[in-house]
């Protein structure tokens, strides 16, 4: 291998190195590593409980547990006994 | 600590877009190797040296980036997940990329090492391909990088995207006028 070839290469992987190493630091920092949607195993955790809660959870007992809504006719008959 | 256990996963980023930034250099110089449009200085052989050298490069960086997305525990890949196109169940489409991507890396690089031992046009076919091997990686970084939101990322893989096609244009029309 000829002088200039080696101090190239040299140079070159000095380079790579430097860039891997701002690469590192950049993507420890940036605190996507934490995000819960980009990876799979954290995806998978966070699905599953909440299909199994839907799918489990009853339409009535959910309507149940809301207010009734106030009767039409009684008030009908208030704003009728107001206006006469 | 939350950036301790994620080392790998860091590590395996770190190492896809150097491996994509070195397919890219090399793809560059063996452009320019085969146009000769920088003259005699560089000389050829220095060219040709520093091509397989990023291309090696290139490998090693993504064997990297397969390794530690297998270690890590915190994405919890699986071998058949890294090897086989479409089995992850976590974006299979943009992982199919990477591993068509991983696969005609290393065809290229093994027809390469034994390329004296092949016919030119053998060679030359599977060598072409890694136009299509920068564009598979592109689409994989771009598809399934975390940080392919990142600014510094983008400007990278356009200014990349552009020097490959400008290179290229070069190639074009040096071959060209070298018929004519």
């Amino acid at each position: 291998m000829s002088s200039p070839a080696r101090d190239a290469k040299f140079v070159a992987a000095i380079v790579v190195g430097v860039v891997g190493a701002g690469t590192f630091a950049g993507v420890s920092h940036d605190g996507r590593g934490g995000a819960a949607p980009e990876t799979p195993a954290t995806t998978t955790a966070v699905l599953a409980p909440s299909t199994s809660t839907l799918a489990s959870t009853p339409v009535n007992s959910t309507l149940a547990a809301e207010p009734a809504p106030p009767d039409p006719v009684p008030t009908r008959a208030r704003v009728r006994s107001r206006g006469s | 600590m939350v950036i301790a256990s994620q080392t790998w996963w860091h590590l395996a980023r770190t190492a896809g877009l150097v491996g994509w930034a070195l397919i890219s250099a090399s793809v560059i110089w063996g452009l320019l190797l085969s146009t000769r449009v920088l003259g005699r200085r560089p000389t050829r052989p220095w060219l040709l040296s520093m091509h397989r050298y990023l291309s090696a490069l290139a490998i090693g960086a993504t064997a990297i980036h397969v390794i530690a997305l297998l270690v890590d525990s915190y994405v919890q890949f699986r071998v058949i997940d890294v090897i086989v196109p479409m089995a992850s169940s976590w974006r299979p489409g943009a992982l199919a990329w990477g591993i068509v991507t991983l696969y005609l890396l290393v065809i290229v690089e093994i027809t390469s090492l034994v390329a004296d031992r092949l016919p030119r046009r053998l060679w030359w076919t599977i060598h072409i391909t890694s136009f299509a091997l920068f564009t598979f990686g592109t689409i994989h970084g771009l598809q399934a990088g975390t940080d392919a939101s990142n600014a510094l990322v983008r400007i990278a893989m356009i200014v990349a995207i552009a020097e490959v096609v400008f290179v290229l244009g070069v190639r074009v029309v040096y071959r060209r006028r070298a018929w004519t």
